[in-house]
C-alpha cells in the first residue's frame, strides 16, 4: 500500500524536494545584511554601501548604518536612482539607518 | 514642554528649514548671494585657509615667536593684518561664523553627536590630509574656497587653473581612498 502511495519513480518526493528548495530559495531572497558605517565620512559609506549592494541577491536587504548627515543625502539618491527601494529611519539624535531592498 | 518640542519636531516648516538638508541648488544660491554680500562689505573675495596662516602666526606671537621675517607674512599687507589683530580680521569673523553656524545648525536640526573614533588609520589619514590641504592650499595661495569658487566667481582664469587640479587631485585621493579605506 505505502509502494501505492509512494511510487518509487519518485513524482512525489521531486515535488517535495521542489517545494523544499522554494522554500530554501525564499528565505534567502529575505535576507538581511548590516553595514556599519558609523565615524565614516563621505564617501566612505556611499563606496561601502555601492560594493555590498552588488554582493547581495535581488530581494535582500542591505541595512545601511551612518551618522555623518552628507551619507544620508548621497546614500538614498544613489539608490533611488539605480532602482532600488529605500527607506532612512532616524535611530538616535543623529544617526540613521538606511534601508535599502535590492530591487534590480 | 516635551510635548511642545514633540509638535515641533513635525512642524511642516521645521522640518523643510531645520531638519532636511537643503537642496544643492538652494544651497548654492544661498552661497553666491552671501559671498556676493561678503565681498561688498569687506572689499575682499571669500576665502578660509588663509586666515588659518594668520591664527598660526597670532598663536606663534602670543608665545614670543616673531613672524615679521617669514616670507609669506613679510609683504606690507600681511603685516598690516597681522598688525590690527584678531577682532579686526574679517576673515577670522567669516571661520568662527562657519564653525557656529554649523554648530548652530546640527543643534536645531537635533543632529549633534560626538562620534567615535574607528581606527587608527583614520586619525592618520584625517592628520596627514589636513596638513597637505593646509600645506597645499598656502603653496597655491588660496584653497577650494579662496582659489577656486571665489576664483571663478571673480572670473579669473586661475580659478579655472586649480579646478583642473582639484579634478585631478580628488581622481588621485579617491583611488587612495579605496585603496586604504575599502
Amino acid at each position: 500500500m505505502s509502494e501505492h502511495l509512494y511510487p518509487k519513480n519518485n513524482v512525489t518526493s521531486n515535488n517535495i524536494y521542489t517545494t523544499k528548495s522554494l522554500i530554501k530559495e525564499r528565505k534567502k531572497k529575505m535576507k538581511e545584511f548590516v553595514l556599519d558605517c558609523m565615524g565614516e565620512a563621505c564617501p566612505i559609506p556611499l563606496v561601502k554601501a555601492q560594493k555590498k549592494i552588488e554582493e547581495i541577491e535581488t530581494g535582500d536587504v542591505l541595512v545601511v548604518q551612518i551618522d555623518h548627515s552628507c551619507a544620508m543625502k548621497n546614500v538614498p539618491e544613489w539608490a533611488r536612482n539605480s532602482g532600488h527601494n529605500v527607506e532612512i529611519d532616524e535611530v538616535d539624535d543623529g544617526e540613521w539607518e538606511i534601508v535599502i531592498e535590492k530591487s534590480v | 514642554m516635551k510635548q511642545f518640542f514633540e509638535k515641533l519636531g513635525k512642524n511642516e516648516y521645521y522640518v523643510a528649514v531645520f531638519k532636511n538638508p537643503f537642496s544643492y541648488v538652494t544651497g548654492a544660491i544661498l552661497l553666491s548671494i552671501l559671498q556676493i554680500a561678503l565681498f561688498a562689505y569687506s572689499g575682499n573675495p571669500w576665502g578660509v585657509s588663509g586666515t588659518f596662516a594668520n591664527w598660526g602666526a597670532w598663536i606663534f606671537e602670543a608665545v614670543g615667536g616673531n613672524v615679521d621675517k617669514w616670507y609669506y607674512f613679510s609683504s606690507p599687507g600681511a603685516q598690516a593684518t597681522l598688525e590690527a589683530g584678531f577682532l579686526s580680521h574679517t576673515g577670522t569673523m567669516s571661520n568662527l561664523g562657519i564653525i557656529f553656524g554649523a554648530l548652530m545648525a546640527t543643534l536645531l536640526a537635533s543632529q549633534f553627536k560626538i562620534k567615535k573614533i574607528k581606527s587608527l588609520r583614520q586619525v592618520v589619514a584625517a592628520v596627514l590630509g589636513g596638513l597637505l590641504m593646509g600645506y597645499g592650499a598656502r603653496l597655491a595661495y588660496g584653497c577650494n574656497i579662496g582659489a577656486f569658487y571665489s576664483g571663478i566667481s571673480s572670473l579669473s582664469l586661475s580659478g579655472w587653473v586649480f579646478a583642473l587640479s582639484l579634478l585631478i587631485g580628488a581622481f588621485l585621493g579617491s583611488k587612495l581612498l579605496t585603496k586604504f579605506f575599502m
